[in-house]
């Protein structure tokens, strides 16, 4: 029968099979090995750093890379600084547009006009081309040098407002009613109804948020000066792109520069796994990206 | 569409007013205010005059502006091409590939740099490309090559720009294709095999026509970005190449972040935005694409 013979076909590899395989074992390779360069260099101890060579495995592992560039050239704190925006403004960004998402719900409500036409101009006004008047706005309102120029930031997404009012719509209407007949209002019925059946959503919006809102570059450059107050990228440019630090008197080394990278990869790392369900999805949010 | 009707609508106000103030401080009034900056020319003492036009226009005769915007065009215009093609080919790849768990990893694996900010990759590639101990150019070293500053080097970074982009980007477009190869009829495959259809006539008759739809949206996502590009050129600039790979965003910035040239800065992003937005609608008008082919 013709169905066994396409079994058959898949069973066995052939030549093309095995140069397909070996091409994609390249493109990980590709993909892999500066990566592993820079893991190797940030296990490295100092010495072995500095030597010429090829670096793909630690050299005389040490952690004195992580220790540098943690205390001494006081990574953390722009580490934690950005834990704490990304966090708030993780959570801000979901709760405001859901919220927004839900009133899209009632067709005559009286702002929902406005909020499709603030959100198509939105989408359509990239942020980089309002670069200098958001910067003019941010210091009128006296948010210059403050984390909350950063949580506000992006806080409501058309995308998400979207994305969300699609899954909103899928909620059965009878759920709502009952909800209504017990007495429930709207911010009850969005929180205890709608919150809970949209969580697969949620966790997407969430979960990009978090991405976007720890690799938040261009908005720290412009509103934050203060060095106390400077977020994970900014450090990091200062770092391993400027080479502009300094730890005393000695110059940056290798490990310490690669092991400031992996500080600024951690979060990613945690979230990573949570992400690969969502890779189709976060095509649609990482649109907003452009 | 439901027509429910609340018993008061005083919630729901409440639950739009963030969305609404946000959008209105900072998405409406910046642009009506960079709209009112592009307008003026500022005044030693403070304030500015109005000056009509006159903004856009020294934008217009400005050497550098048009500079920016052909090296613009260039790295765009190379990360669009092989941002387009060379994902496909590892989809296509990848779909004919018949070991599940070597397909998932790649994916996986390739998958992963879009997820890395512009800082990151340009730390870990400043790192490879280094002259003085960088695995490329120890490398070189090994075969008997003479050392290269790739990032310092006038000739290398744009072609790097591109290179660097397309090896963040590619695996999250390789994934928009592979997931709509996934969602082909599997029955038109299953006919072609009964017909005695060799692999490379499914390809190329079947597949890549199929994908065709999807070329375009992933075309049209690339391209919206195009005129756009800022983080990468920022952060892989330097004092050797910082003429060489100014592009438009960058060209804003410095007049208006460095020079505090408003007016100038404001009327140039004006500029680029009516364009980029133009150019994109001519686009999705010439090649189709709705909306709804993105979902």
């Amino acid at each position: 029968m013709v169905p066994e013979q396409v079994n058959k076909k898949k069973s066995k590899l052939n030549i093309v099979d095995l140069l397909l395989a070996a091409a994609m074992v390249g493109l990980i390779a590709v993909m892999v090995i500066p990566l592993l360069n820079a893991l190797a260099l940030s296990f490295s101890s100092n010495r072995a750093a500095v030597q010429p060579g090829i670096h793909l495995w630690p050299k005389e592992f040490s952690l004195i890379g992580y220790q540098t560039a943690w205390r001494k050239l006081e990574v953390w704190r722009p580490f934690m600084n950005s834990i704490f925006v990304t966090a708030v403004g993780s959570f801000l960004h979901m709760w405001a547009s859901s919220m927004a998402a839900y009133t899209m719900l009632y067709k005559d409500f009286p702002l929902r006009g406005l909020i499709v036409g603030l959100m198509l101009f939105s989408m359509t006004v990239p942020g980089e081309a309002i670069m200098v008047p958001l910067y003019i706005v941010n210091k009128d309102l006296g948010l210059l040098n403050t984390y909350t120029s950063l949580i506000i930031a992006g806080m409501v997404s058309g995308f998400t407002i979207l994305l969300l009012f699609n899954y909103f719509r899928g909620v059965p209407e009878s759920l709502m009613e009952a909800a209504r007949l017990d007495g429930a209002g709207d911010f009850t019925i969005y929180a205890k109804v709608f919150l809970p059946v949209s969580k697969p959503g949620l966790a997407a919006v969430g979960l990009f948020q978090i991405v976007g809102r720890w690799n938040q570059f261009r908005e720290p450059l412009l509103y934050i000066t203060q060095r106390a107050k400077i977020t994970i990228q900014i450090a990091l440019r200062e770092l391993v792109v400027l080479d502009e630090a300094t730890s005393g008197t000695d110059i940056v080394l290798a490990n310490t520069r690669m092991a400031a990278v992996m500080i600024g990869l951690s979060v990613l790392i945690v979230v990573f796994p949570f992400i690969q369900k969502h890779f189709v999805q976060g095509i649609t949010l990482g649109a907003t990206k452009g | 569409m439901r027509r429910l009707k609340p018993r008061k609508y005083a919630q729901l106000y409440l639950m739009a007013l963030p969305t609404v103030l946000y959008f209105l401080v900072f998405s409406i009034y910046p642009v009506i205010q960079g709209l009112y900056m592009s307008t003026q020319k500022p005044l030693l003492l403070g304030g500015g005059v109005f000056v009509g036009l006159e903004n856009y226009r020294g934008v217009l005769k400005d050497r550098m502006f048009w500079r920016a915007l052909s090296t613009t065009l260039q790295l765009s215009g190379g990360t669009i091409a092989l941002g387009v093609l060379i994902p496909l080919i590892v989809a296509i790849a990848l779909n004919e590939l018949p070991l599940p768990r070597l397909r998932k990893f790649t994916q996986t694996i390739i998958y992963t740099p879009h997820l890395f900010s512009w800082v990151v990759v340009g730390g870990i590639w400043i790192q490879v490309l280094s002259p003085d101990g960088g695995l490329l150019n120890e490398l070189l070293n090994l075969v008997g090559l003479q050392k290269v500053h790739f990032l310092a080097d006038s000739m290398w970074i744009k072609p790097l720009i591109v290179l660097l982009s397309t090896w963040k980007g590619l695996g999250y477009n390789a994934v928009i294709y592979y997931a709509a190869i996934s969602s082909l009829d599997p029955e038109v495959y299953e006919a072609a095999t009964v017909d005695g259809a060799s692999r490379w006539q499914k390809i190329t008759k079947l597949t890549l026509p199929l994908l065709m739809p999807t070329v375009r949206v992933v075309f049209m996502l690339s391209a919206v970005g195009a005129l756009r590009i800022f983080d990468q050129i920022f952060v892989l600039r330097n004092a050797a190449t910082t003429r060489v790979i100014d592009v438009l965003m960058t060209y804003v910035y410095d007049l208006g972040m460095r020079q505090f040239n408003l007016g100038w800065a404001t009327a140039a992003s004006f500029m680029v935005t009516a364009v980029g937005i133009m150019t994109v609608g001519m686009l999705r008008k010439a090649m189709n694409v709705d909306q709804a082919d993105l979902s």
